[in-house]
């Protein structure tokens, strides 16, 4: 792959004639979220059938948003959980929009509990605080903010299935939720739970190198 | 227009400098690596940059490209005074040491290659590439093409055009960046190696296109460690520890440089030719025999003729020996060591391996496959994976990494680590296994003097150990003092065709690179009704189609929706076959929902009893309905994407982006910003997919060095294995995703500004027709919807 020269990998005070690179939207970021989307496109064709019910796949390419938004913040989670789906969208519309609204429920509250509260020079910008070597978020925070995470993405998960299966049989929602609910919970809880370890467990030891190439 | 004063009008610079750096200190922290600098490079001049590694010569690029600011000094470039540690003053009376505005300007006439071309080229095909830096600083649409145009012939990739990048060779992939560099029209080119990662005949053809860009007039900075290129430049600069210690005329230069060098180079040539006569002897016992093995990746079964990377390769290695592989990129020097090792198999031929040796594989850039916190975690990392115990394998990794120097790093995390070290530790973690064969890919790549010397004492400390090393290298110096039997690629494969076959198709089929959907204007095949809409028109008004899909209800509505994919396939040219072949997988789950339908609902009379079990007419309707209408919705998908291409449908979700970020007047300012990642993100999924495949490859080459512990199989979960891929990939990513951010900044790419669009999609009246189409269809819909069921009387 590629040929960087390793010291353009030093940790610096920014010699960046281009702009803050640690912002939300520099092109550091645009290029890693595009990079991180690609891989989340490549992983999303993965799919792997759950134990519980050959129709309930489970795809990793809810990671990514996840990671995006621990490094980044709320819009990158959002951007990487949309654009990585386009190229289901018109072969699965239905399964695409609901891998997005999983995954963006994952995501979007670990972005928010990881990126508020935790600027102490009272600035608006949304620079990112996870992926500063000054400012290692606490272990504590992470798990928290993942637990709440996946209890919302489980609710959103759910929600979307008896929203969506009306569209696909004609038996009454009542009938679905008590069929579907004992194998759709323990399958989305695994899920998020699984999206949840393997990110956190990449973005700890990442956010140095993240927050390095940045500056 | 705007465009007029973006350019950095020659007036200003009075003395005819296009750079001029006056004391220029550059420092990470403690580390300095620009000492002092100073230097002017007058307009037209060619001038190269030699030295050796971590002399500062990229730092030096970066700073006269306008990317990097130094820390003190003054920098002018094109005539602009862009950085003064003592301060500037600008047009509104503020006393800045940076000029952000000055250098935005600066940097629009200031072109920037560098060294891995893939990551530099953003958007597919070649001309959008092109098209990607006059389109960031306004340049009006029609001026667009003919800049694209010119540089396309200047670079002479004008066949080029509509090739993905993904299938051109490293050389035409360096012209197309350079092709990018010129559409700015530039009065300075700087280029960072671009010819470190090709081959001699990608090297040839940059070489070329800079001869080509001097004759033009354009200053060239170009930075490289090869001393023929430096040869071709008026000026030759050479920098050593951070400072310029020679600058003048080439032939001056590179003779006394010369000069100074022959004791080592004289004795680099003399073991050479020593070695290639000495022969192994034949009393020590073979470790590895290949016989007349041959590789191709094309698939047994594949009807397509087989495509070569080597074949009719004889070898026979002996224990204790030190081979040295060398050859061209591309000559098939790693799948050789990939087939010898076992990891891959030959396509034909066969290698026989002394059973009782192991071999441990380090692949190219092992530090790249760090995945544990810290160096002792990941070296022993190997052992315990193979099922020894914890305390055991972290004091064999403690021995070897004290041994190696390293014994004071291993709590450290991989990453802090310098380069060379970290090359040291991903050796490490196959050494570790204590393997009897060591195969090394390119293990001095990228590494300066010092880190090379570490990795020579560890190549040498193995043979002494009476281990057996396979490298494969391009620099011969670095085994200078070892007994080393030189095999050259070329010799192995003598008697195949000079056009050898992997890098033949790379190099000379441009034809493979166009893809259908955008190239379909070029193949003047006759393109379907549904290829002729815009974008937009296709993939939103499909989207509206599939959701009205749900409206369906009745009969009539069934025979509605019969209809609309008759005419919809009737546009889209596609045959049954081919359009069978794209919906294959959605069958099983139409099934499964058809049968759940036809039991779960009780609706209706009874319609056939099974047993216990009674279909009900209500199920039977329920089950035909919705497996027609899910049916549906996967015919319009299969046509549609059939016919645009999922990277079109990117497209004209990006260009609906771009177009509401306009009519907003930018007040969602990032929507500009989302067309741009969705382009690159369907420009790299291919380059990351491979990726992923080149890093699961590393970590199979890590465990075979490790016999697996009897009795304590350890059986790993899926998430830890995933965690072990992902971390490396995502490395990975940030590694690539900072070199593209600098190719970013190189062409002027600013976040949330606004920028032109070479070819903006456009309605035309086929597309008027299809939305009344979709309109008529919709009103249709509704209206059996409304009435229907009384008709009906379902």
């Amino acid at each position: 792959m590629s040929g960087e020269n390793s010291h353009d990998m030093q940790p610096v005070t920014s010699h960046s004639a281009t702009g803050d690179r640690s912002s939300a939207w520099s092109t550091r970021t645009i290029a890693l979220e595009a990079l991180l989307c690609a891989a989340a496109m490549a992983l999303s064709f993965v799919e792997i059938p759950s134990p519980v019910a050959a129709f309930l796949k489970y795809d990793p390419s809810g990671i990514f948003p996840l990671l995006a938004g621990l490094w980044f913040g709320a819009w990158p989670a959002v951007i990487v959980g949309v654009i990585s789906w386009i190229p289901h969208l018109l072969m699965n519309p239905v399964g695409a929009l609901m891998a997005i609204a999983v995954n963006l429920a994952l995501a979007l509250p670990v972005a928010w509990m990881m990126h508020t509260g935790r600027r102490k020079d009272g600035s608006h910008s949304s620079a990112n605080r996870f992926a500063h070597q000054s400012a290692r978020p606490s272990v504590g925070r992470l798990i928290a903010a993942l637990a709440v995470g996946t209890v919302v993405s489980i609710a959103i998960a759910i929600g979307a299935n008896l929203i969506v299966t009306p569209l696909y049989t004609s038996a009454s929602v009542n009938a679905v939720a008590r069929m579907i609910v004992p194998i759709l919970l323990p399958f989305n809880a695994f899920k998020s739970i699984v999206n949840c370890v393997v990110a956190g467990l990449i973005a700890m030891p990442l956010s140095r190198l993240v927050a390095r190439t940045r500056n | 227009m705007e465009f007029s004063s973006t350019v950095a009008t020659p007036a200003t610079d009075s003395h005819g400098l296009v750079a001029e750096l006056t004391c220029v200190t550059f420092a990470y922290g403690s580390h300095i690596v620009l000492d002092h600098l100073t230097m002017r490079i007058p307009a037209g001049q060619f001038l190269a940059v030699i030295g050796p590694n971590g002399s500062g010569k990229s730092t030096l690029a970066h700073v006269l490209s306008g990317i990097d600011r130094p820390d003190l000094g003054s920098v002018t470039l094109l005539g602009h005074r862009v950085f003064d540690s003592k301060g500037i003053r600008t047009h509104n009376g503020q006393t800045v040491t940076e000029d952000a505005d000055a250098y935005k300007r600066v940097r629009r006439s200031i072109g920037f290659v560098v060294q891995s071309p893939e990551n530099q080229i953003v958007m597919k095909p070649v001309q959008d590439d092109v098209a990607f830096g006059p389109e960031n600083v306004c340049v009006p649409s029609s001026q667009i093409t003919d800049r694209v145009h010119r540089s396309l012939e200047t670079t002479g990739i004008a066949p080029l055009a509509l090739a993905d990048p993904d299938h051109l060779s490293g050389g035409q992939q360096q012209r197309v960046a350079i092709a990018g560099a010129w559409a700015m029209s530039p009065r300075l080119i700087v280029l960072d190696e671009p010819g470190a990662m090709l081959d001699a005949h990608g090297r040839d053809q940059v070489m070329h296109e800079i001869m080509r860009l001097k004759a033009s007039g354009v200053a060239i900075v170009l930075v490289t460690h090869r001393r023929h290129w430096a040869m071709c430049a008026d000026r030759v600069v050479v920098l050593k520890d951070h400072r310029i210690v020679r600058d003048g005329r080439p032939d001056d230069i590179v003779r006394s440089e010369l000069s100074s060098r022959t004791p080592s180079a004289s004795r680099a040539d003399r073991s050479h030719r020593g070695r290639v006569h000495s022969g192994p002897s034949t009393a020590v016992p073979v470790c590895i025999r290949a016989h007349r093995l041959g590789f191709s990746y094309s698939s047994p079964h594949s009807s397509e003729p087989k495509q070569w990377v080597f074949r009719g390769v004889n070898l026979t290695i002996r224990r204790g020996e030190i081979i040295v592989l060398t050859g061209d990129n591309g000559s098939g020097k790693s799948t050789l060591l990939a087939v010898l090792s076992g990891l891959r198999r030959p396509s034909e031929g066969s290698v026989e391996a002394d059973p009782s040796a192991r071999i441990g594989v380090i692949v190219q850039r092992p530090e790249y496959q760090f995945s544990a916190s810290t160096v002792l975690d990941d070296v022993s990392s190997t052992l315990i994976e193979a099922g020894m115990s914890r305390e055991n394998a972290h004091t064999r990794a403690h021995q070897l990494l004290q041994h190696m120097g390293l014994g004071d790093r291993e709590e450290m995390s991989p990453w802090d680590l310098s380069g060379g070290q970290q090359r040291l530790a991903g050796i490490a973690g196959v050494l570790v296994a204590d393997p009897d064969v060591v195969m090394m890919d390119e293990p001095f790549d990228g590494l300066d003097a010092r880190a090379r010397k570490m990795v020579a004492e560890t190549i040498a400390h193995e043979h002494a150990r009476g281990k057996t090393v396979i490298v494969v290298t391009h620099d011969l110096d670095d085994l200078v003092d070892l007994p080393t039997r030189m095999i050259r690629m070329a010799d192995l494969t003598a008697h195949m065709s000079a056009n050898r076959s992997l890098s033949g198709p790379k190099t000379h089929d441009s034809s493979r690179g166009e893809t259908a959907h955008s190239h379909s204007s070029s193949h003047s095949h006759r393109r379907s009704p549904l290829a002729q809409l815009d974008p937009r028109t296709t993939v939103f008004g499909s989207l509206l189609v599939m959701a009205s899909v749900f409206l369906i209800h009745s009969l009539i509505g069934l025979a509605f929706g019969a209809a609309m994919i008759a005419l919809i396939q009737m546009c889209a040219r596609m045959s049954p076959r081919a359009l069978i072949r794209r919906s294959a997988p959605f069958p099983v789950f139409i099934v499964l929902m058809a049968l759940f339908n036809l039991f779960a609902v009780r609706d209706g009379t009874v319609w056939v009893t099974l047993g216990p079990i009674r279909i009900m007419t209500g199920g039977l309707w329920a089950a035909v309905l919705y497996s027609v209408r899910l049916l549906m919705l996967v015919l319009i998908g299969a046509l549609v994407l059939g016919t645009i291409g999922s990277t079109t449908c990117a497209r004209a979700i990006a260009s609906v982006c771009e177009q509401l970020d306009e009519k907003t007047g930018h007040r969602l300012t990032h929507l500009g910003d989302c067309a741009l990642i969705v382009e690159m993100s369907f420009r790299f999924m291919p380059l990351v997919t491979s990726e992923f495949r080149r890093i699961r490859f590393a970590q199979r080459a890590r465990g075979t060095a490790v016999v697996p512990q009897k009795g304590r199989s350890h059986h790993h979960s899926r998430v830890k294995k995933t965690v072990q891929l992902l971390i490396p990939v995502c490395t990975a990513l940030v590694r690539r995703a900072h070199v593209l951010g600098v190719a970013l900044d190189a062409r002027c790419y600013e976040p949330g500004k606004q920028r032109t669009q070479w070819h903006p999609m456009r309605m035309r009246a086929i597309d008027g027709v299809a939305w009344a189409i979709i309109g008529l269809w919709l009103a249709g819909l509704i209206a059996v919807r409304v009435v229907g069921p009384s008709m009906m009387g379902i």
